[in-house]
């Protein structure tokens, strides 16, 4: 299909690796250095995503995040050596889709331009035109009906446990539910030490649907207190 | 020349006040007594008519009762004589200068000695002398000579003086008293010798004396109503004519300068009727002054008659008392009109000093300013010495005299007056030199507020600076003898004084004021000293208190409010030492804040930096990966690559939160959760670790609750960290022990595991980069312990680390949540 995918970043190896990545993935890459020539290539060719560096020379990623944002409406991955909270909150609100911070794992990134590349191009309709018995969470969709997890449109191959804990979860995005009680309503038995048995569940549907599982961004532990299903806007 | 008529009229200014205010002030009294006098006398103190004044009005009458009695041959003739009871004859004699005052008090004594004597022992004493003398006069009148003596002796009078009273009071030379007769004739004939005042006495129509000249050979004719005036010498002009009785009716008729004088006025004599001679309808004569005529004319311009009767006692003065009287009258005019032009001076002065207001007010200024120069002691010992030696010496004299003319002004006598004069110059000054003191005063006060210039200040300033130098303690045992020492005097003289006069009994004596003037001083000294002390001492204790609040706050680590004490305070350099330690406590602590924070950014650039680099490496190890005809020993190598790059971007990582952690710079989310269920997720978590590293896990989690407040995410590190740590370094197949212990008020969370190599004891395991085997040859990046300790106390716990033998126990303490 080739998809023309921009990576902007002043380090030239970088850019030259992560466009070496995403050619075997099939992707068309066009490369920048700094933030005007990202504008120059934005306007100049059909781009579909942007892998964009924050610091960079001439124009800094997120301003031209801003002013690609004004006339563009196309998924923007900010890479950054900042892995601070409030840097990934920045990048967000000036309008990048996500936020990945360096050292990233390739692997990951390139999941994350497909995943994203899926969701803008193929799944676009789909949002809008949303069913009455899908849950649609970030790049996740669960069909009630189907009993059926998607994840960018894909279905997600689960367990019948898998399934239900997903349901429980999916019904009840951002509600923290305690290893007790999920425990209870998935095995419908009396938990004793319930912990481990979920958290190994957890774990597997985490490697099913997370880009990557060590850094979940659906399905997390809540401390001391749980689990829960991070509600997650949609930002296309 | 603007400037120097503007300095002229400044001069003049003042010095037209100050002229004028003295001449007012110092002439004002005299004025007052002036004005204070009674209407019908007033005509007499600004004139120089002598006739006006009372004197010669009381003169007048009292000759007029002399003649009286002179023609009747009563007593009444001299009342007060020495044998006769009277002492007229020296009033008329001496009147001239003072007479009261050159009395001598003795020869009264000496009179009323004399009388008494006669009284009781007239018999003895004029047998003895057995030269009692003619005519109706006993002999025991006179006095002996041995009770001259006697009286002389006792009296101890010098004997000129004696002779001279044997002689006045009715002895002859020879020690033969006179006889009434003889006295009668000897005073006539002094009587006669004063020209002023001519005179006729005639009784039952005889002429019996006289000094006009022109009628003196008709002594002893009938005489029936002559015309007086007549008779009376024309080179002397006599304006002043009085008649007693020349139509028989008892009255006196008066004229001056040709006009008749209204004697009686409405015909009742009062206290404050002009005239005290018969013919009032309530004084009237008796029976034996009807038959007498008298004619009396006193001179208008009185001269001073001398005898020169050498045969007795050399040249007198006879007969001077309207000389005198005239003399006197003039000068008081004279003084009178002093006092007026002075007075006249003083309003013009004052007038011109009021024109030029504007700069009397700049001369004013100039003098305050002058005033202020002056030290301040001087002043006041001028300000209270002036007075108080006024008041003690004849201030009090003076003073009750003020009171006097206040009160009775009115009523003062012209003699009174004269003899006040003197002083009321002496009053005069005072109240001017009262005025000046509170003008002066005022003036300093109001041009000098608050600037005062003192002689003791500096002195006292010097010696608060010497006792500023001491040190505190040695400073408080000196103020202590300030007390001490005049408590000691005070209390050994005012015992002795009271000893003294115990003694003693109440004797106003030298040694007895010396004592009291000693226990006086040293009782105000202890006073003032007490009160200082008291003062300071309140001082000090405030000033403690707030170095003790002070001390409090630093405490409680406030390091920027600083301790001000006054300057001069006791406590003013411990003050000043506390806060340059708060001084270098805030210093030190902004130092190491500042370093921190700059650690952290240096290490946030660093790691920033690392992470580029690495970047690359990890994407280009992925490539490697991703490339199928490598060899299998470079795949291994790619592996080694992958691996380390993983455990730098870790490493990157750890440092930049634990150096964040170090400086208070780590955000935290807090929130309430159970201890107990993060253990458990945690060990569900690292589930696989732990059953591929061989150990067992020995774990003691209560199921209820324990609830804390911490940062949910960070305590997961926390844990992890340490149970990996647990696992790494733990002797393989032993096991490890992980207890949650609730403690009532906390929680505690216990990692145990049996170390694999030997430990050093005293390491502190929490340091950053610090394990327990120094080789560094293993996985680790030194940070776990750090981190747990770091992100531990950053959530609010303890964090401890113990090592026994080879037990190593890390301890998590948690307050709980109630």
């Amino acid at each position: 299909m080739n998809e023309c995918v921009l990576v902007v970043d002043d380090d030239r190896e970088i850019v030259k690796a992560i466009g070496l990545l995403l050619e075997k993935e099939g992707y068309q890459v066009l490369k920048a250095y700094d933030g005007m020539e990202a504008l120059e290539l934005v306007a100049e060719h059909p781009v579909r995503l942007i892998i964009m560096d924050v610091m960079m020379p001439k124009l800094d990623g997120l301003s031209a995040v801003m002013k690609i944002r004004e006339r563009k409406n196309l998924p923007i991955i900010v890479l950054s050596a900042k892995s601070e909270d409030t840097d990934k909150v920045l990048g967000l609100s000036m309008g990048a889709d996500d936020y990945v911070s360096k050292p990233f794992n390739p692997q990951e990134l390139a999941a994350r331009v497909k995943s994203h590349l899926r969701r803008y191009t193929s799944l676009g309709d789909i949002h809008a035109q949303q069913q009455a018995d899908e849950i649609h969470n970030g790049r996740l969709c669960y069909c009630m009906e189907e009993r059926t997890l998607y994840a960018d449109g894909e279905p997600v191959k689960l367990t019948a446990t898998e399934t239900r804990i997903v349901d429980l979860l999916m019904r009840n995005r951002g509600r923290i539910f305690p290893a007790e009680e999920i425990y209870q309503r998935v095995w419908e038995e009396e938990a004793f030490a319930p912990e481990n048995t979920v958290m190994v569940h957890i774990r597997r549907i985490r490697e099913k649907i997370e880009l990557n599982p060590k850094e979940p961004e659906y399905l997390k532990v809540v401390w001391g207190i749980g689990y829960k299903m991070e509600k997650i806007e949609n930002h296309c | 020349m603007d400037t120097k008529w503007r300095k002229l009229r400044i001069i003049v200014s003042f010095a037209s006040f100050f002229l004028g205010m003295t001449l007012l002030l110092g002439n004002f009294l005299s004025m007052l007594s002036l004005i204070g006098s009674r209407p019908e006398n007033l005509k007499s103190r600004i004139g120089t008519d002598y006739q006006e004044h009372p004197d010669f009005r009381l003169y007048m009458s009292s000759r007029l009762e002399e003649l009286l009695g002179v023609a009747t041959g009563g007593k009444g003739w001299n009342n007060y004589g020495v044998c006769f009871e009277g002492d007229s004859y020296y009033f008329y004699d001496r009147y001239y200068d003072g007479y009261y005052e050159n009395y001598p008090w003795e020869a009264t004594t000496v009179v009323q000695e004399a009388e008494s004597v006669c009284e009781k022992e007239p018999s003895v004493e004029a047998s003895e002398d057995g030269e009692a003398v003619a005519e109706g006069i006993p002999a025991e009148q006179g006095i002996a000579e041995e009770r001259w003596e006697e009286i002389q002796r006792e009296f101890g009078i010098a004997d000129d003086t004696l002779d001279a009273l044997k002689r006045e009071f009715g002895v002859s030379d020879n020690g033969v008293p006179k006889s009434q007769k003889e006295a009668l004739e000897a005073y006539m004939k002094e009587y006669a010798r004063d020209k002023n005042l001519r005179y006729a006495v005639i009784y039952q129509g005889k002429l019996l004396y006289t000094n006009m000249e022109q009628l003196e050979p008709k002594v002893g004719q009938e005489l029936n109503n002559p015309d007086f005036q007549g008779y009376l010498p024309a080179e002397e002009e006599y304006n002043f004519c009085l008649w007693y009785n020349e139509k028989g009716d008892g009255k006196v008729r008066i004229s001056k300068d040709g006009r008749e004088l209204d004697v009686y006025g409405d015909g009742v004599y009062t206290e404050d009727s002009l005239w005290y001679v018969p013919g009032y309808t309530n004084f009237n004569v008796d029976e034996s002054a009807e038959d007498a005529v008298i004619f009396m004319a006193a001179a208008r311009n009185p001269k001073l008659y001398i005898t020169g009767n050498y045969s007795e006692y050399g040249a007198v003065q006879s007969g001077g008392g309207l000389y005198w009287m005239e003399k006197q009258q003039i000068s008081r005019y004279e003084r009178y009109q002093a006092v007026k032009w002075k007075l006249l001076a003083a309003l013009f002065l004052l007038t011109l000093s009021v024109l030029l207001w504007k700069d009397k007010r700049r001369a004013d200024a100039a003098v305050g300013k002058f005033l202020g120069r002056v030290p301040t002691e001087p002043k006041i010992l001028l300000f209270v010495g002036v007075p108080l030696v006024f008041l003690f010496t004849g201030g009090r004299e003076i003073l009750r005299e003020l009171i006097w003319l206040y009160e009775d002004g009115v009523y003062m006598s012209m003699e009174e007056l004269g003899y006040y004069a003197g002083q009321l110059a002496v009053r005069g000054a005072f109240l001017t030199a009262v005025f000046w003191m509170v003008y002066l005063g005022v003036l300093d006060l109001r041009v000098n507020k608050g600037n005062r210039k003192s002689l003791l200040g500096p002195v006292i300033r010097s010696m608060r600076a010497k006792e500023l130098k001491l040190s505190v303690q040695r400073r408080m045992v000196e103020r202590y003898c300030q007390v001490f020492v005049p408590a000691v005097l005070f209390s050994v003289f005012s015992v002795t004084a009271a000893l003294y006069y115990r003694v003693r009994d109440f004797y106003w004596n030298e040694p007895g004021i010396v004592l009291l003037i000693l226990a006086l001083v040293s009782g105000v000294l202890l006073l003032v000293s007490g009160v200082r002390n008291l003062r300071r001492n309140k001082e000090l204790a405030k000033d403690l208190g707030a170095l003790a609040d002070q001390i409090a706050a630093i405490r409680e680590g406030n390091l920027t409010g600083r301790l001000h004490l006054p300057e001069d305070a006791d406590l003013k350099t411990a003050a000043e030492n506390l806060n340059e330690i708060q001084q270098g406590m805030e210093t030190a602590l902004q130092e190491q804040t500042k370093s921190e924070r700059m650690k952290v950014e240096l290490v946030a650039n660093v790691s920033h930096d690392i992470k580029t680099p690495l970047t690359s490496i990890v994407s280009y190890v992925e490539l490697l990966k991703q490339e199928e005809d490598l060899p299998e020993h470079v795949k291994e190598y790619v592996q080694i690559l992958g691996e380390k790059s993983e455990r730098l971007k870790t490493m990157v990582q750890d440092v930049f939160e634990v150096s964040k952690a170090a400086s208070n710079q780590l955000p935290v989310n807090l929130e309430q959760l159970d201890l107990g269920k993060l253990l458990r997720q945690t060990l569900a978590d690292m589930n696989v670790q732990i059953s591929q590293s061989g150990l067992a896990m020995r774990t003691t989690i209560p199921e209820a609750p324990v609830m804390i407040v911490a940062d949910g995410q960070r305590l997961y590190r926390v844990f992890q960290n340490l149970i990996q740590n647990a696992l790494k370094y733990s002797l393989s197949g032993s096991r490890i022990f992980l207890t949650l212990t609730d403690e009532g008020s906390v929680a505690v969370a216990n990692i145990k595991n049996t170390s694999g190599v030997e430990l050093d004891d005293g390491v502190d395991f929490t340091e950053r980069f610090v394990r327990g085997d120094a080789s560094r040859t293993d996985g680790g990046s030194g940070l776990g312990l750090s981190i747990a300790r770091s992100f531990t106390e950053a959530c609010g716990g303890t964090f401890k680390v113990e090592l026994n033998a080879d037990l190593f126990t890390v301890t998590v303490v948690f307050p709980k949540v109630c």
